[in-house]
C-alpha cells in the first residue's frame, strides 16, 4: 500500500474526520455515509486546487484510471471541505477532450500545425537553445566584468507549476545564463 | 500574506481594497463570515465597483481607480488627528520615534521630495538623501514620543512602557527633538489629506469617508483589536502599486495591527502557485529565497555580494545572506561549488545592473529584436499581457517559441491570431502538451505561504508530460551537447550543473529529492552513486536555515524553505506520533505532505482557537504561521489580546503557540540555549520584532523608509493616464516611473498614451475577474461547466453613461483606448458609478468608469464572442487597451486605471 496517499490518512485514525470514524465503527451522519459509499470502489488521492491561491484541498476519486469525482477535503483547515465552481471543474480539466495530447510544431511561415515526436521535438529545442545561446553569449561586458549571460532567450511563466518543477526550471535557466526570466507574478 | 487564510477568522475589522474575495477567492470567504458571526467583525469594502464582496459590507464606498494613496493617506491623517494610535506599539516597534535628517523635505509645488535631480529627472541614491540621524554608526537616535516608564532598555535605547492609559496618553510635543521625529514628519506630510480633499480626489463623499475611517482606525487602534487588510491586484497594478501597499502597511503600524492574529497585510494572490514561483526566483531580479540576482555593477563577485550585506554595513537577519547564497551555489553546482564558491558564483549570469528585464521591457526588447527565442511554461501574454497588440506583434520577431501548456492557447497560436498573416510570420513554434495538477506530484504554496503537497491521481492524457519531465529532458540533452563542445562559452555552468536525481520507473525525477534540496542538507562525501548520495542526504538534513553555512558544506536551494524536511527528532513527527499513534516511519518527512491538526476530533466544531494548524503542511519560514508575531505582545511579552496569544513571556521563558519571529533564544558561550528576555527581543536591535529590516540597530517597522524609489512617505500621484490634473501636488504622475517605452515613443498612435483629461478618451477603464473564469482563460474557457456559465466578453457601465451614449443592456459595444479596441456585450448597472471629482485645473468633473473582464481572447471553446471553438475575426482580450507602463519599483503594469471611450456597435 502506498502510504503517502489518501489511504495513509485513513490509516492514521484520528488524523481524519469522518473516514476514520467509519472505520472505527462509530455512529456517523448520513452525509458522511453517503460520501463513503460513493467513493467506496474508488482510489482516493488528495490534491490542491490549481486555480486561485486559497489552496483548497480536494479528494480525487479514481476508478479504472479515470477521475470520477472531485470533492472538497473536509479535513483541510483551509477550505474545510468546500470548493468553488473552479475547484469543482478540476475533473473536467483532466477529462476534457480538448486537452493537448500530442506534441506539435508550426514551421516558419506555415499555416498549420504538424505532429512531431517528443524525441525529435526535444532534440530540436535543445539544439535551438544551444545555437541561440552560444551565438548571443556575453562572457564579459564593456567594462571587463565577467557577466556570463545570454540576452537572446526569455523564460516565461510558472505560476501554475509545482515548487519542485519551478526550482529545477530556474536552476536550468540560470545555468544557461538567461536573464530574461519572468512570470505571472510580475504582471 | 503576513497572516494566512484561516486566520481571517481572528479579525475585528476587515478593509478590503482592490480585491474581491467573495468572487475571486470564494473559499476564503467562510473565514470572513466566521469572524463576523463569532467576533462581530465589521467589513469595509472600498472599490471602483459594487462587487459581491461589497454586497456583504457594513461600509462600502466607490473609489476612483488609482487614488488609493489619497484614501489611505486620508486614513493616516484621520488616525493621527483623532489620536487613534496604538502608542506602545508605535513607540517600541516602529521608527516613529527616530529622528529624521534635517535635509528631508517635500515640495508640494513640484511633488518632489528632497534629492530630486531635475536634470536627470531622477532622485539621487535613496540611502544618501533619506536618512535617519544616528548617535553612533550602530545606534539611531530615538526620542520618547509619549510619557514612558522604563526609559532605557538592556541595550541602552530609549524605549519602554506607556505610563498610564494608552487612550489618553499625551504626545510629548515639548521635546525639542519632536518636530524632527518620523512621527511629526509623517503627521505633517499627511495633514493635507483631509476628508474634503479625499472627496475631491477619490470621489468618496466626506461623510462616508469619516464613517469608514472611524470604523477602521477607531475600531482597531486598541491594542487587543485586529484590523486586516485584504488586497489584490486592484492595489498593485498601478504606477504607484508598491506605494499603495506601503501606505496601508504604515497605517497598520500606527494602529498596531501587524503581527496580530487577524491582522496584517494580506495579499490575496491570483494563481495557485504564484507565491511558490516567486519564492523560486522565477523573476529577473531574484534568485530563490529573494536573494538578489547578481549584476554587473554592484553585485558582480561573491566578495562584493557578501560585503554588501556584511555586519558592518547592515543590521537584522539579512547578515546571514552569505550562508544562503553559498548553500544555493552548492545545490546548483555541487562539488564544483564546494571547491570554489567564488568560481561557482561567476558561473551565474550577471544582469546589466543599469537595465530592467521585467515583463514590459522584455516584450519591448522582443519587439526590438533583441530576444530571439522564448520558452513559456503556461503563460499566455496575448490575453494576460499589457498592451496585448504590441506584445503579440513582438512575438513575430522571435525565431522560435516553445509553449508548454494544457490547452491550445492564444500564445502558441499567435501566428494565426485575428488580423495576422501566417505566411509572413517566421517564428517556429513548438506546442508541448503538459500534465495537469492531478496528473503529477509536487507541492504548491498558497497565499498564506503554506506549501501543500498534491499527489498524482491519474496519468496525463496521450503524450502529455509533467513540466518537471520536460525540463529534465531538456537539461539532460543540453548537458550532453555541452559536454561534447569544449569551446562553448561558460560551458562549465552546464556541464557541472548538479542534476543527479533519483528517478522513478517512468524516468521522472523523484520530487522528494527536490523537497530535500529545499529543506537543506549537509553535502554528503564519499558517495557511491545517485542512490547513495540521496540516502546520505536524507540522513544529514538540517533543522532549518540557522544551520546553513557559508563554507560550501551545506546545500539548500531555497533558504526560506529550509526546515521543510523533518529531521529524525523533529517535534512535529513526535506530536503526530503521540497524538495520532501513527508509526514514526509512516509519517512523511516532507512536511508539505502533512495533513494533521492538533485536535482532529474538533475539526467540525471549532478548531483550536487560533487555527494556526501547525501540523497542516508547511508554512515558510520555519513553519511560522503569522509573521512579525513579536508584535502581538507588549514590551514585556504580555499578549495584547489574551484570547489570541501567539507568543508570551511567562517570567522565565517564552511560551510559543506560533514559531517566534524574533530571537527568543540564543546560545550561551558553552553552546546551551538560553532564553532572550522581552526587553531585548523588543529592543529593535538585531533581535527585534522586524528582523528583516536592514537598518542598523533598528529592527522595527519602517514608517520612514528609503527602500522605495518614490520617497520616504507615499504621495498621491495620478495614474499615467488620468481624466484630471493632480490636485495634491505639482507632479502629474509618479515622477520615478519610466513614462514611455520605445514602442510609445516610436509609434505613439499605435502604442502611446492619451493626454491628461483627453476629450477623446474621457472615461476611466479598469479590468477585473470572475468566479467562473481564471486569469488568461486557458484553464476555464475550454471547460463547458465554466464556459457556459460565463460564455462571453462583457462591458459594465453606469446608467448615466449608458443613457448619454444611447446604449442599452445587451447591446454590442466597443471600448477603445489609444492602443486598441475590444468588443463586448453592454451590462448597464448601478454597480459602476459616475463619480464627482474636483480637477486640479479647477472645476467639478463627473467621471465615469468602464469595467471589463480580462479573461477572453481568441482561442478555446469560448474565445469571448459568439464563436465556439474557432478563432474569431477579432480578439476579445481587454488587454488590447492597457498601456505599457508600470510601477517604479516593480514595473507591474498599470492595468487598473487607463483612459477609454465607448461606442455602440450598430
Ligand atoms: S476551489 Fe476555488 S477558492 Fe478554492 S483554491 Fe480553487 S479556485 Fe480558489
Amino acid at each position: 500500500m502506498e502510504l503517502t496517499r489518501r489511504g495513509f490518512l485513513k490509516l492514521s485514525g484520528a488524523g481524519i474526520g469522518t473516514a476514520a470514524l467509519v472505520s472505527m465503527g462509530f455512529n456517523i451522519s448520513a452525509y458522511a455515509a453517503g460520501m463513503e459509499l460513493r467513493t467506496s470502489t474508488a482510489t482516493e488521492t488528495t490534491t490542491v486546487c490549481p486555480y486561485c491561491s486559497v489552496g483548497c484541498s480536494a479528494i480525487v476519486s479514481v476508478i479504472d484510471g479515470k477521475p470520477v469525482a472531485i470533492e472538497g477535503l473536509p479535513d483541510s483547515p483551509v477550505n474545510r471541505g468546500s470548493l468553488c465552481s473552479k475547484g469543482q471543474a478540476i475533473l473536467q480539466v483532466s477529462t476534457s477532450d480538448r486537452r493537448l495530447n500530442k506534441v506539435r510544431v508550426r514551421e516558419p511561415n506555415s499555416e498549420e500545425w504538424k505532429e512531431i515526436s517528443w524525441e525529435k521535438a526535444l532534440d530540436e529545442i535543445a539544439e535551438l537553445i544551444k545555437e541561440t545561446r552560444d551565438a548571443n553569449f556575453k562572457i564579459k561586458d564593456d567594462k571587463g566584468i565577467t557577466v556570463n549571460r545570454c540576452d537572446a532567450i526569455a523564460n516565461l511563466g510558472g505560476a501554475a507549476l509545482d515548487n519542485e518543477e519551478l526550482h529545477m526550471i530556474t536552476k536550468f535557466a540560470r545555468a544557461l545564463g538567461l536573464v530574461y526570466i519572468e512570470h505571472q507574478a510580475r504582471i | 500574506m503576513t497572516n494566512h487564510w484561516a486566520d481571517l477568522k481572528n479579525a475585528d475589522v476587515f478593509m478590503v481594497c482592490g480585491a474581491n474575495p467573495a468572487e475571486n477567492h470564494p473559499c476564503s470567504w467562510k473565514w470572513v463570515e466566521e469572524a463576523r458571526d463569532k467576533r462581530g467583525a465589521k467589513l469595509i469594502v472600498v472599490d471602483p465597483r459594487f462587487t459581491r464582496t461589497a454586497a456583504k459590507a457594513d461600509y462600502f464606498s466607490f473609489i476612483r481607480p488609482g487614488t488609493d494613496i489619497a484614501f489611505f493617506g486620508g486614513l493616516i491623517n484621520y488616525a493621527m488627528e483623532k489620536n487613534y494610535i496604538q502608542w506602545e506599539y508605535v513607540q517600541n516597534y516602529t521608527n516613529a520615534p527616530n529622528v529624521v535628517d534635517p535635509s528631508f523635505s517635500f515640495d508640494v509645488k513640484t511633488g518632489h521630495f528632497n534629492g530630486w535631480d531635475s536634470e536627470k529627472k531622477a532622485y539621487k541614491k535613496a540611502t544618501d538623501i533619506w536618512k535617519l540621524v544616528y548617535q553612533d554608526p550602530n545606534t539611531p537616535q530615538r526620542v520618547a514620543l509619549i510619557e514612558v516608564t522604563d526609559m532605557v532598555n538592556a541595550r541602552g535605547k530609549p524605549t519602554g512602557m506607556i505610563n498610564g492609559d494608552p487612550k489618553t496618553c499625551r504626545v510629548r510635543t515639548e521635546d525639542p527633538l519632536y518636530p524632527q521625529t518620523v512621527f511629526a514628519k509623517l503627521k505633517e506630510h499627511y495633514s493635507r489629506y483631509t476628508p474634503e480633499t479625499i472627496e475631491k480626489v477619490c470621489g468618496i463623499p466626506k461623510e462616508k469617508f469619516i464613517d469608514i475611517a472611524e470604523a477602521y482606525c477607531g475600531g482597531t487602534y486598541k491594542p487587543e483589536k485586529s484590523g486586516n487588510l485584504m488586497y489584490a491586484m486592484g492595489l498593485t497594478q498601478h504606477t504607484v502599486g508598491v506605494q499603495n501597499i506601503r501606505t496601508f502597511a504604515m497605517l497598520q503600524l500606527l494602529l498596531g495591527n501587524t503581527g496580530m492574529p487577524g491582522g496584517g497585510i494580506n495579499a490575496l494572490r491570483g494563481e495557485s502557485n504564484v507565491q511558490g514561483s516567486t519564492d523560486a526566483g522565477a523573476l529577473y531580479h531574484i534568485l530563490p529565497g529573494y536573494l538578489p540576482v547578481p549584476d554587473s555593477v554592484t553585485l558582480n563577485s561573491l566578495d562584493a555580494y557578501n560585503a554588501a550585506y556584511s555586519k558592518e554595513k547592515i543590521g537584522g537577519f539579512w547578515v546571514n545572506r552569505s550562508k544562503f547564497i553559498a548553500s544555493l551555489l552548492v545545490s546548483y553546482w555541487g562539488d564544483y561549488a564546494r571547491k570554489d564558491l567564488k568560481k561557482a558564483f561567476d558561473l551565474l549570469p550577471k544582469r546589466d545592473g543599469t537595465k530592467d528585464y521585467s515583463h514590459i521591457p522584455l516584450f519591448e526588447d522582443m519587439y526590438q529584436g533583441i530576444i530571439k527565442g522564448m520558452i513559456s511554461w503556461g503563460q499566455n501574454p496575448p490575453v494576460g499581457g499589457p498592451n496585448a497588440n504590441l506584445e503579440s506583434k513582438a512575438l513575430e520577431n522571435l525565431d522560435w517559441l516553445v509553449a508548454i501548456d494544457l490547452w491550445d492557447t492564444e500564445l502558441m497560436n499567435f501566428w494565426r491570431r485575428p488580423g495576422a498573416n501566417p505566411k509572413e510570420i517566421k517564428t517556429k513554434v513548438y506546442a508541448l502538451p503538459a500534465a495537469s495538477s492531478i496528473e503529477k506530484s509536487g507541492s504548491i504554496t498558497n497565499s498564506g505561504r503554506l506549501a501543500q503537497f498534491r499527489w498524482k491521481a491519474v496519468e496525463p492524457p496521450g503524450e502529455a508530460k509533467s513540466d518537471l519531465w520536460i525540463v529534465d529532458q531538456l537539461a539532460q540533452r543540453l548537458k550532453k551537447l555541452y559536454e561534447a563542445d569544449n569551446g562553448a562559452p561558460n560551458r562549465e555552468a552546464i556541464t557541472n550543473l548538479f542534476w543527479d536525481y533519483e528517478r522513478d520507473e517512468h524516468g521522472e525525477i523523484e520530487v522528494d529529492n527536490i523537497a530535500l534540496e529545499l529543506g537543506g542538507f549537509k553535502w554528503p562525501t564519499d558517495v557511491k552513486g545517485t542512490q547513495d548520495f540521496w540516502e546520505k542526504a536524507r540522513k544529514n538534513v538540517l533543522l532549518n536555515f540557522t544551520e546553513l553555512k557559508d563554507d560550501g558544506s551545506t546545500a539548500c536551494i531555497n533558504w526560506i524553505y529550509s526546515g521543510m524536511w523533518a529531521k529524525e527528532d523533529d517535534a512535529g513527527l513526535k506530536i503526530i506520533n503521540e497524538k495520532v499513534g501513527l508509526p514514526k516511519n509512516q509519517v512523511p518527512r516532507n512536511k508539505s505532505k502533512w495533513q494533521f491538526q492538533y485536535d482532529p476530533q474538533n475539526i467540525y466544531k471549532d478548531q483550536p482557537p487560533l487555527s494556526l494548524n501547525p501540523l497542516w503542511a508547511y508554512a515558510w519560514p520555519i513553519n511560522r504561521r503569522i509573521i512579525y508575531n513579536r508584535c502581538s505582545a507588549d514590551y514585556n511579552g504580555v499578549p495584547w489580546a489574551k484570547d489570541k496569544a501567539l507568543v508570551s513571556w511567562d517570567g522565565t521563558k517564552w511560551v510559543n503557540n506560533d514559531v517566534p519571529d524574533f530571537s527568543f533564544r540564543t546560545k550561551d558561550p558553552s553552546g546551551n540555549f538560553v532564553q532572550v528576555p522581552p526587553a531585548v527581543s523588543a529592543s529593535g536591535v538585531d533581535a527585534g520584532p522586524f528582523l528583516m529590516n536592514i537598518e542598523k540597530g533598528n529592527q522595527v517597522g519602517q514608517l520612514f523608509g528609503n527602500r522605495t524609489k518614490e520617497g520616504p512617505f507615499p504621495e498621491h500621484y495620478e495614474p499615467r493616464e488620468s481624466p484630471v490634473k493632480n490636485l495634491l501636488n505639482g507632479a502629474q504622475w509618479n515622477p520615478t516611473i519610466k513614462s514611455e517605452y520605445n514602442s510609445a515613443k516610436e509609434q505613439p498612435d499605435l502604442y502611446g498614451f492619451a493626454e491628461v483629461g483627453d476629450p477623446e478618451y474621457p472615461y476611466v477603464g479598469t479590468t477585473y475577474r470572475l468566479t467562473e473564469h481564471w486569469q488568461a482563460g486557458q484553464m476555464t474557457r475550454n471547460l463547458t461547466w465554466l464556459g457556459e456559465a460565463m460564455p462571453e466578453m462583457f462591458v459594465e457601465i453606469s446608467k448615466e453613461l449608458a443613457e448619454e451614449k444611447g446604449i442599452k443592456k445587451g447591446d454590442l459595444v466597443e471600448v477603445y483606448s489609444k492602443r486598441g479596441k475590444v468588443q463586448g456585450i453592454a451590462v448597464v448597472t448601478p454597480r459602476l458609478p459616475r463619480l464627482t471629482l474636483v480637477d486640479g485645473n479647477g472645476g467639478i468633473k463627473k467621471v465615469d468608469i468602464v469595467g471589463m473582464v480580462w479573461h477572453f481572447g481568441y482561442t478555446g471553446l469560448f474565445p469571448g464572442g459568439p464563436e465556439r471553438d474557432k478563432i474569431p475575426k477579432i480578439s476579445y482580450a481587454a488587454n488590447q487597451l492597457t498601456p505599457h507602463v508600470g510601477d517604479a519599483n516593480t514595473t507591474i503594469p498599470e492595468y487598473k486605471a487607463f483612459l477609454v471611450n465607448i461606442r455602440k456597435v450598430s
